[in-house]
């Protein structure tokens, strides 16, 4: 029979499938359902210092499903997620008994999710989390933040050393898409870090054409979505074959396949959120079965025969088969008779 | 019937004096439990076959807005709300956070 089980940063989980940080890993009620429906964990909604208590309060509406299908509903490869979602809304300490009360009446893997400035704070939150029993701790450097603020090199670098140095849990960092991915988990991978997360969502920009006013909140907001994938399943590959860390992929996962892709490029778990967010909790266990099945029809036995393969088949720019003789002319954009 | 529009761009206008929760029109609503489906907060319950929405659950959100078919779900004023609205305020170089 095949089996979903992982190992993952020392721990044997049931499924690489894990709730990602949001509203979906906000409130210990999730916790159940989450391991009911065979997630193998799931990562908290990350918690800022009670400096920043004003980055709990979020604004109404914060949601909307741009191109959103009505037919299709969450079935639709096209829709955007938009929103502008603040962090965990209790205090440091509601977090941290969060966390306990998730490990104590579960037995999936609990990752806290933690974000700060300074490395006091960085090593506050993550002791504190440490300490309250959680398995792992992401650190998540990437929901977006206000432009020209906080940097990889000037906050970040320090962040990580300094909570590695400071926790004997294994620690994910969760990176931005972006052109320095490879370069930041390198680094990640340098300063010890056990795991990347890639990648967190972007930052973009809808507006109202009534008005002339960007739309909801009224400023940027996260995008996301099916589309989103393409660009994480390149980074997920680079890394894979360039960094000797371990991958844990996040976005726009919609269905098995897509988990199995990020699985065949090189990524132990997949963090699925905004497919939960719109076809509901039956996602997991629907992208469990549908790897199940997969594994079944082709006599896998564990997702580590394939896991990689697709990066490892991945060539080298200079064996692409091209063909001389295109036509001097070029490209045309009239469709003359031949 | 009207086409469908979902959420619309814009908050509804009392959004910086009270805060919107989402309300059943309930002559428009057909009972398809769409809303019931997507809704994250256990907010919305079908009672009589007409979409029923917990205004103590509710968290504005805007999800059911954009699930219903029909466009019969409406904001409201949380009048019971005590304190005012909270607006961020940044200083040079301070610190944001939102996905
Ligand atoms: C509403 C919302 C809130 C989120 N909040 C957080 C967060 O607090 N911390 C975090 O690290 N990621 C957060 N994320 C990012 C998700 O964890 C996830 O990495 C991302 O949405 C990509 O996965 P998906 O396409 O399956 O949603 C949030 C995403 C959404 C849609």
């Amino acid at each position: 029979m095949p089996t979903l089980e992982v190992e993952f940063l020392g721990y044997r989980v049931k499924s690489p499938i894990f709730v990602a940080s949001g509203p979906a890993s906000h409130d210990v009620k999730q916790i159940p359902i989450a391991q009911e429906m065979g997630a193998g964990g799931v990562v908290l909604k990350t918690v800022v210092p009670d400096k920043f208590d004003y980055m709990r309060y979020w604004p109404r509406p914060r949601y909307k499903l741009i191109d959103w299908d009505k037919k299709m509903n969450g079935k639709s490869q096209y829709f955007t997620l938009y929103s502008y979602e603040q962090a965990y809304s209790g205090s440091v300490d509601d977090y941290f008994n969060f966390v306990k009360i998730s490990k104590s009446i579960s037995d999936i893997m609990i990752i806290g999710s933690a974000f700060a400035d300074e490395p006091s704070d960085w090593i506050y939150l993550a002791k504190g989390i440490e300490e309250a029993g959680a398995d792992a701790i992401e650190l998540d450097i990437s929901s977006p933040h206000k432009p020209g603020t906080l940097q990889f090199e000037t906050h970040f670098v320090q962040a990580i050393k300094s909570v590695v140095e400071n926790v004997k849990i294994p620690v994910l960092v969760k990176l931005a898409p972006g052109p320095d991915v490879l370069t930041q988990a390198k680094i990640c991978s340098e300063l010890g870090a056990d795991a990347v997360t890639l990648c967190n969502r972007l930052r973009g920009l809808e507006i109202d054409i009534e008005t002339g006013k960007p739309i909801l909140h009224g400023y940027y907001a996260g995008v996301g979505g099916p589309w989103a994938k393409y660009y994480v399943f390149k980074h997920v590959s680079e890394v894979y074959k360039e960094v000797n860390i371990t991958i844990s992929a996040t976005g726009g996962v919609l269905n098995w396949v897509d988990a199995l892709k990020y699985i065949m490029l090189g990524a132990k778990t997949v963090q699925i959120l905004s497919v939960i967010i719109v076809n509901g909790w039956g996602s997991i266990r629907r992208i469990n079965e549908g790897l199940l099945s997969f594994m079944l029809e082709r006599q896998i036995e564990n997702l580590e025969e394939v896991r990689g393969i697709a990066s490892r088949n991945l060539i080298e720019p200079d064996l692409i088969v091209r063909w001389t003789g295109e036509k001097k002319s070029g490209p045309r954009n009239t469709f003359e008779e031949w | 019937m009207g086409k469908y529009i979902g959420l619309k761009p814009l908050p509804p206008d009392f959004y910086d004096k009270y805060p919107p929760v989402a309300e059943v029109v309930v002559e428009r609503c057909i009972g398809c439990e769409r809303c019931v489906k997507i809704c994250f907060f256990d907010s919305i319950k079908m009672i009589d076959k007409v979409a029923f929405i917990n205004k103590d659950n509710c968290t504005g959100c805007g999800l059911c807005f954009e699930s219903c078919p029909v466009d019969a779900i409406v904001w409201v004023k949380d009048e019971t709300w005590q304190n005012g609205p909270y607006i961020q305020r940044y200083g040079g170089g301070s610190v944001e956070f939102g996905d």
